[in-house]
């Protein structure tokens, strides 16, 4: 018997649900989407450095990213940027986490860029990591704002339509795991986040 | 499916998850009588082997809905 064949028949169900993504779980999820970004990054790594804090390290490796990375983007391959939670929910109604990172020009304007339409293409859930805004920070630094749609990630990998019955998810990092609690609801209806509506 | 995905999730199932170690659910079931019916068919044919006076059941039906609370923990 497909136990997810029943699912649609279990309308009325709730519940909540809390995931810890540890780093050694976080690095395997990186080397899948890496097998699936086919050469275009060489490395990357996802770590949680702190109180609702991460760290991305990572090396795009085309010809171009990777001349220029040799020389100023050294400091995203080897140290990361460090991306700050500032809205660590996501609802229906206000679906997306909200963060932001300091980089340096060539970052901000080159690499983040990159690593964002890379993420996104890889995922194939739509616009799951957009950039929001940029702010000069002074001489060669900017703050880059950053949106994630975890709704959007859900509905795309969760099978039967479960994903379209999560009404929140709640982003907590600390210095050792990711803590992410859902909370899910099936009223019989199917949800769609609206950038998943739009694509079908 | 991605072989990769594919493989990747494979493991999670085959490991019971323990890589989520720490990871929690609390969830309320509602389970229809479509649910409940089809529960108890699988069950009843899972066990023939082992329970042979199985056999005798000609029919089990289910009536009204179930309430079913899970707690999980990995």
């Amino acid at each position: 018997m497909d136990l997810l064949s029943l699912y649609p028949h279990l309308e009325g169900s709730h519940g909540k649900i809390r995931v810890r993504l540890s780093p050694p779980f976080l690095e395997r999820v990186c080397s899948v989407l890496m097998a699936r970004m086919h050469g275009r990054v060489r490395h990357l790594h996802i770590l949680p450095s702190g109180e609702n804090r991460f760290r991305i390290k990572a090396e795009l490796s085309n010809r171009f990213y990777h001349h220029v990375g040799s020389l100023m983007l050294r400091v995203f391959r080897e140290q990361g940027i460090e991306v700050h939670i500032s809205q660590a929910t996501a609802s229906r109604a206000s679906p997306t986490i909200d963060g932001w990172m300091d980089a340096s020009m060539i970052g901000s304007k080159l690499a983040v860029p990159a690593m964002v339409a890379t993420l996104n293409d890889v995922l194939g859930a739509g616009e799951t990591f957009e950039i929001k805004k940029a702010k000069w920070l002074g001489w060669t630094s900017f703050r880059v704002f950053v949106a994630i749609h975890p709704l959007r990630l859900l509905e795309a990998y969760l099978p039967a339509d479960i994903g379209h019955h999560v009404t929140d998810v709640r982003c907590h990092a600390t210095s050792e795991a990711f803590l992410l609690d859902l909370h899910w609801r099936h009223t019989g209806n199917v949800t769609r986040s609206h950038r998943s509506a739009s694509n079908g | 499916m991605d072989e990769h995905v594919k493989a990747f999730i494979d493991r999670l199932i085959k490991t019971r998850f323990a890589e989520l170690h720490g990871s929690s659910a609390h969830l309320h079931l509602q389970l229809s009588e479509k649910v409940l019916n089809e529960l108890i068919h699988t069950a009843i044919e899972s066990q023939k082997d082992d329970h042979p006076w199985l056999e005798l059941i000609h029919a089990a039906h289910a009536k009204g809905t179930l309430g079913l609370e899970l707690k999980i923990n990995v």
